[in-house]
């Protein structure tokens, strides 16, 4: 091996070059940080949002101390949200399961999954939306601010749509909410009108 | 300059040439590495490389006292009570040849997410005996809550619940005077099987040994 | 780029076109339609109401098998009440009647059933109905759909552990059976998809 200066110029500079590429890299995003990402899409309390594959409407948000269905009664150390859905798929039939919604609070935390008592929103036909109503269980402290998100396909969190329906909770709503001693009987899902 | 310096090396490496042919016929290069291996050996053995490697005794579990909150990632537990019956209408019935052993805890979890039941189980086991067996493993307890005695299939973020955890132990086995609940805390991590992520890992971080009490007459 | 550039590298610059065109290929979505069909992807349109199902499919025993079907739409029928179930309010029930016709050893069991419209929409057996003594969802929309005779099911197989079930009664050549399904009432269904194992599937035109 033959050390000239010109050479060992060469390999400085490659292996500067090489170090200030890598690190630069490191701080550019990646495909891998953003694969996995679902489409939100957004939508108003009230409003159907629509989806590639069935249109979501979130019509009512009420808090309960107890709920009921088929004559199991389930109470809660926190609040009972019970949000009224409906749900219409545009294509082909669907369900909606009820463990399937999270509620997204601002501060990063998301409740929802399978509660104690289920109820699912169809199955649908096309052109004939099914209305549920869909218990989640949420601490008391955690109810302004929150955010529904629900996937296009049950189970589907990553590469597909989710909606993102502010249910528009305030701090005075959310007090009001808190304060419910209601105890709610939930509707079976029904067909409704589109 | 360019001509002095291969100079001086050429001098420096005929020198080390010279010296090493005296011996090369002996000491060929393979012999000088195999010599080098069994020198590389005997030093890591000097330094105690080749001793068998000492089991390191599990530290203790720390023992903690009922009523007292333990972390057990994602989970805060706090242990309360453990009872035994052989029903409790209307969420448990009385099974033939078996015995209601339960514990009741206040859990919350710090996750973010729900946390489903099934991720919540690993994290109590209990050292009773004549526990009912799925194969030769234990079966896992039931979870109901505390509030309404229905199933616990998840646990909220931030949201204390009272948990009961059902274990169903042989009549045959007398009844404990006191059971020891070890609290395992777990790992949120991928999988190296199907890089999935999932809840696993469970390591006992805290242990609890309370009395086994009587169901009250209601 | 000069005229002999042009020249020299003229082979590769022919073939630059189809290259591109296939590197384009390869990278579309040709995985789920081809590779692995998990979805119903492969329509056998008969162009009349009845046709013929052939397809080789993997059983719950891993075992590879072939099936052939024929079925045929012999009526579809709207009505607003029938047995157990009603249609909900804007809804009306087709009352689906179809002629099966296959060797005793075929698994048909569980099989999928929907009606389509002009426009492609999908119609399932599970909702748009409601049960008529008002006790929520009636028993035909719970029950997945079967395609075969209860008391002649033919051979079936567990699903978790794969085992095989013979038939109690040696199953007949043909049979015949009732399904119902719920469309919006302004829907007029031109087809009829039955399917057993993705990615193939009958399209049957509706009488």
């Amino acid at each position: 091996m033959r050390f000239t200066r010109d050479g060992l110029l060469t390999a400085i500079l490659v292996v500067a070059a090489l170090f200030v590429g890598s690190t630069l890299t490191q701080y550019l995003p990646k495909p891998d940080d953003f694969r996995d990402d679902p489409f939100p899409v957004a939508g108003a309390f009230g409003e159907p949002v629509r989806l590639r594959n069935a249109d979501i409407t979130v019509t009512k948000v009420q808090a309960a101390r107890t709920v009921e269905l088929f004559g199991q009664v389930a109470a809660t150390d926190g609040v009972w949200l019970v949000l009224d859905v409906t749900y219409a798929p545009r294509h082909e039939p669907g369900v909606l399961v009820g463990s399937q919604p999270l509620l997204s609070a601002p501060d990063g935390r998301r409740f929802g999954g399978l509660q104690a008592i289920t109820n699912n929103c169809g199955p649908a036909n096309p052109g004939l939306p099914v209305a549920c109503q869909l218990p989640i269980e949420v601490p008391a402290d955690a109810l302004e601010g929150l955010v529904l998100t629900i996937p296009a396909e049950n189970g589907q969190w990553e590469n597909d749509e989710v909606t993102e329906i502010d249910l528009g909770i305030t701090a005075e709503r959310a007090a009001e909410l808190r304060a419910s001693e209601a105890q709610v009987t939930l509707q079976e899902p029904t067909v409704v009108r589109p | 300059m360019a001509e002095h310096t291969p100079q001086r090396a050429a001098s420096r490496l005929e020198t080390w040439r010279k010296r090493y042919a005296l011996v090369s016929d002996i000491l060929t290069p393979q012999r000088l590495g195999l010599l080098g291996a069994v020198a590389l050996l005997g030093v890591l053995g000097a330094f105690g490389g080749w001793q068998a490697v000492e089991g390191v005794d599990a530290p203790e579990v720390p023992l903690a006292k009922v009523g007292e909150p333990v972390d057990v990632a994602p989970f805060e537990i706090t242990v309360r009570r453990a009872r035994h019956f052989d029903e409790l209408r209307p969420a448990l019935y009385p099974t033939d040849g078996y015995r209601y052993l339960v514990v009741s805890l206040d859990v919350t979890s710090h996750n973010k997410t729900p946390v489903a039941g099934l991720d919540f189980k690993p994290a109590i086991t209990v050292d009773a005996e004549g526990l009912q067996t799925v194969g030769d493993r234990p079966e896992a307890p039931r979870l109901l809550r505390g509030v309404d005695a229905l199933d616990a299939r998840s646990f909220q973020p931030g949201l204390t619940t009272s948990t009961i955890v059902v274990w169903q132990q042989a009549d045959s086995t007398p009844v404990p005077a006191e059971v020891t609940v070890t609290l395992s805390a777990q790992t949120w991590r991928q999988s190296v099987m199907d890089g999935g992520w999932r809840w696993s890992d469970p390591a006992p971080v805290a242990r609890v040994t309370l009395p086994v009490e009587a169901l009250e007459a209601p | 780029m000069n005229a002999t550039w042009w020249r020299r590298n003229r082979f590769w610059l022919a073939l630059l076109v189809p290259l591109l065109f296939l590197a384009v290929v390869a990278s579309s979505f040709r995985l789920v339609n081809i590779y692995l069909p998990w979805d119903w992807t492969r329509p056998i349109v008969a162009h009349d109401t009845s046709g013929t199902l052939r397809q080789d499919f993997l059983g719950f025993d891993d075992v590879r098998r072939e099936r052939e079907v024929r079925v045929q739409v012999l009526s579809a029928v709207p009505q607003q009440v029938h047995g157990d179930a009603k249609a909900a309010a804007g809804a009306v029930l087709w009352r689906i009647l179809l002629e099966f016709e296959a060797a005793p050893d075929q698994f048909l069991d569980s099989c999928t059933i929907e009606l389509q419209d002009a426009e492609g929409t999908r119609y399932g057996h599970e909702g748009g109905m409601e049960s008529v003594d008002g006790s929520g969802t009636p028993w035909e929309a719970r029950l997945a759909q079967r395609c075969v005779p209860e008391s002649a099911p033919g051979p079936t197989l567990e699903p978790f552990t794969g085992k095989l079930v013979p038939s109690p009664v040696e199953r007949s050549r043909t049979w015949r059976l009732e399904y119902l399904i719920a469309t919006p009432e302004a829907v007029e269904p031109t087809a009829l998809r039955v399917g057993w194992h993705y990615p193939e599937y009958l399209v049957l035109e509706v009488p």
